[in-house]
C-alpha cells in the first residue's frame, strides 16, 4: 500500500491541481488577515490574535474553499485515469483494483492534511507578522500546537464529507458532475451554515463538530459522528462496490 | 479447466449493449510461439485482448493463462504478463523515465537499472527526461513497448505495436520480438489488421472478422497452401504421383482431390511433365498455373465487404 500511495504522490508532479491546492491554502488565511486588519485599523480595541485568524480561516475553509477546492482535488485524481486512459496501463500490473482505489483515498487524505497543514503555517507567520509590526496578540507554543491540531481534527471530518466525490467520480467517469454537485453543496453550506437544520446536512456538520458548536443546535454530537460515519461509509463502500467491476474500455 | 496452451480461451464472448463484440471465441496460443491475431478494424481483437487481461469481463466463456484458469489465475501472476493495449497510457505531466519507474515500483519490481535498459532497447534513452505528453506518436509506441518488457515477462500481449512506428521502428520491434520469442522463449500474441506484418512475425495466426474466430493455421500450413503451384487435373491420380515421386524425384506435391493435383516444385517443367502424364497413359484433363496469395486468402476468409 505504501508503494500505491507514494506512487499516487509521484502522479502528482508537474501536476497543476496541486499548486492549485497549495494556492488556495495560502490564500485563505492570508485574505481572513486583509480583511482582520482592515478590522483593526477601524476599531483600535479589536485585536489581530492567532486563534482569531484561526476561526475566521477555519469558517472558509470548512464551508466554502474546502469543500469546493478539496472536491475538484478528489474528482482530479479518479479522473486523469479516464481521461489519460491509464487505467489499461496500470491494471495489467499485479495489483488488486481495490488497492489502487484505497491508495487513492489515502492520498486524498494525505493532501487535504498537507493543505490544512499549509493553511496552519500561513496562519502562524501572519500571527507572528502582525504581532511584530501590528501589536497583535503574543503566540505561545501550546496555542499553536493546538490549532494545529484543531485544523487536522478539520482535515478529518472534511476528507469524511469527500468520499462521495470519489464515487462520483468514478460513476460518471468526468468532471462536470462532480463539479455541478460540488458548487450546489458548497451554495448550500452557506444557506444552511446558521440554520437549524446545518446539523443535518453532512457537510456543515463537518463544521460543526469541528469547531464543538454541534451540540448547540440542538442534536447530540453522537449523531452528528454518526452521520459523518455514514456519508464517508457510503463514499468509500460505494466506490469499492463499484471499481472492480468496471469493465476498462 | 486443464489447459496445454500458454492463451486457452474457450467460446470467449462479450456483448456490449445488445451488440456481440466477440463471439464465442477460442484461442490456441502455444507457448513460445508468435501468434498473430488478424482482422480488419473492429473485429473485436482489442476486447479480445482486455479480456484477456481481465480488463472487461466476458460474458461467457473461459480464459486460461499458463495453465490455470480465470479463477485459478492470481493476479500477482501478472508480472509475468506484458502488454501494450490500443494507443499506449501513461501520464502525461511525467517524463517517460518517471512513468516507467511508477510502473516498476507498482509491479513490484527491484532490479534498479530495468528502466535504463527497457528504454536503452527501445532506443528512448536520449529521451527520457522528455514528458510525455511531448511524445510523438512513435516514442509513445516505443515507451508503450518498453513499459510491456521491461519485467522480461513470458508472455506479451501485443495490440498493434506497430501503429505510428517509422519502417526503421517497425523493423527494430519486429527484430525485438524475434528475438525475445527465439532466445528467451517469450510466447507473443499480436494483433494487427495488416497482413504483411503477420507473415514476417507470425508462427501461427488466427483470423478475427465481426468478433468470430474464423481460422486459426500456422504459417507453415498457410505458405503451403497459398504457395505458387500447378494444378494438373488427371484421369489417374495416384499413378501421376507415383511418377512424379519416381520419374521425377518430386515429393513437394498434393493430392487435393480426386483427379486433382498440385504441385509446388520444379514449375518450370511441367511441359515435360505433362509429357510424362501422357506417355504414362494417364489423361491431362487441364493444367494450370495458379498464383496464391495470403491476401487472396484473407480477402476469401472474410468475404470481402466495405473499408474496415
Amino acid at each position: 500500500m505504501a508503494d500505491i500511495v507514494y506512487c499516487e504522490w509521484l502522479k502528482l508532479r508537474r501536476s497543476k491541481i496541486l499548486l492549485i491546492g497549495v494556492l488556495g491554502s495560502l490564500m485563505v488565511p492570508f485574505l481572513v488577515a486583509a480583511n482582520d486588519i482592515r478590522i483593526a485599523a477601524a476599531k483600535p480595541e479589536a485585536f489581530l490574535s492567532l486563534y482569531g485568524l484561526y476561526e475566521d480561516t477555519i469558517l472558509f475553509i470548512m464551508l466554502l474553499f474546502g469543500p469546493l477546492v478539496l472536491a475538484v482535488v478528489a474528482t482530479y485524481l479518479i479522473n486523469r485515469e479516464y481521461t489519460e486512459k491509464t487505467l489499461k496501463t496500470i491494471f495489467v500490473l499485479p495489483m488488486e483494483r481495490t488497492a489502487f482505489l484505497l491508495g487513492k483515498f489515502i492520498m486524498l487524505f494525505l493532501l487535504i492534511c498537507l493543505f490544512m497543514l499549509l493553511s496552519w503555517l500561513d496562519i502562524l507567520v501572519i500571527a507572528l507578522v502582525c504581532r511584530l509590526f501590528l501589536g497583535g496578540q503574543a503566540v505561545t507554543v501550546s496555542q499553536a500546537v493546538a490549532v494545529l491540531a484543531q485544523m487536522q481534527k478539520g482535515a478529518i471530518l472534511m476528507f469524511m464529507t469527500l468520499t462521495p466525490f470519489v464515487y462520483l467520480a468514478l460513476r460518471t467517469k468526468g468532471s462536470i458532475a462532480p463539479f455541478i454537485v460540488i458548487a450546489a453543496v458548497s451554495l448550500l453550506n452557506v444557506v444552511l451554515s446558521a440554520s437549524p437544520m446545518a446539523c443535518f446536512y453532512p457537510w456543515t456538520a463537518a463544521y460543526l463538530l469541528q469547531t464543538g458548536r454541534y451540540a448547540q443546535t440542538g442534536c447530540p454530537t453522537v449523531f452528528g459522528v454518526l452521520l459523518l460515519l455514514g456519508v464517508c461509509g457510503f463514499g468509500i463502500c460505494a466506490a469499492i462496490w463499484r471499481f472492480p467491476r468496471e469493465d476498462i474500455v | 479447466m486443464m489447459c496445454e496452451y500458454t492463451i486457452e480461451t474457450k467460446d470467449l464472448t462479450k456483448v456490449y449493449n445488445g451488440s456481440v463484440s466477440v463471439d464465442g471465441v477460442s484461442l490456441h496460443v502455444p507457448k513460445g510461439q508468435i501468434y498473430g491475431l488478424l482482422g480488419r478494424n473492429g473485429a473485436g481483437k482489442t476486447t479480445a485482448m482486455k479480456m484477456l487481461l481481465n480488463l472487461i469481463r466476458p460474458t461467457s466463456g473461459s480464459v486460461c493463462l499458463f495453465g490455470k484458469s480465470g479463477a485459478a489465475f492470481d493476479r500477482k501472476q501478472y508480472h509475468r504478463i506484458g502488454s501494450i493495449i490500443e494507443a499506449p497510457a501513461f501520464y502525461e505531466n511525467l517524463t517517460a523515465e518517471e512513468n516507467l519507474r511508477i510502473l516498476a515500483k507498482l509491479r513490484g519490481q527491484h532490479r534498479r537499472d530495468s528502466v535504463a535498459c527497457a528504454l536503452r532497447v527501445v532506443g528512448l534513452d536520449k529521451e527520457k527526461n522528455k514528458l510525455f505528453r511531448a511524445y510523438s506518436l512513435g516514442m509513445k509506441q516505443r515507451l508503450g513497448l518498453a513499459a510491456a518488457i521491461m519485467h522480461e515477462p513470458e508472455l506479451l500481449i501485443l495490440d498493434e505495436p506497430m501503429n505510428g512506428l517509422d519502417p526503421i521502428g517497425i523493423h527494430e520491434t519486429r527484430s525485438l520480438l524475434l528475438r525475445m520469442c527465439r532466445e528467451k522463449g517469450t510466447t507473443i500474441l499480436i494483433s494487427s489488421h495488416i497482413l504483411n506484418e503477420m507473415e514476417q512475425l507470425a508462427d501461427t495466426i488466427g483470423v478475427l472478422h465481426a468478433g468470430r474466430l474464423l481460422e486459426e493455421t500456422s504459417m507453415r500450413k498457410l505458405y503451403q497452401q497459398n504457395r505458387r503451384y500447378v494444378e494438373f487435373e488427371v484421369s489417374e491420380v495416384n499413378k501421376a504421383a507415383m511418377i512424379l515421386e519416381r520419374s521425377y524425384g518430386i515429393s513437394d506435391y498434393e493430392v487435393i482431390d480426386k483427379g486433382l493435383l498440385r504441385l509446388y516444385d520444379r514449375l518450370d517443367s511441367r511441359a515435360e511433365i505433362n509429357a510424362g502424364f501422357v506417355q504414362a497413359g494417364i489423361l491431362v484433363v487441364n493444367m494450370s498455373i495458379q498464383e496464391g496469395n495470403l491476401e487472396d486468402w484473407f480477402t476469401r476468409l472474410i468475404g470481402g465487404g466495405g473499408i474496415g
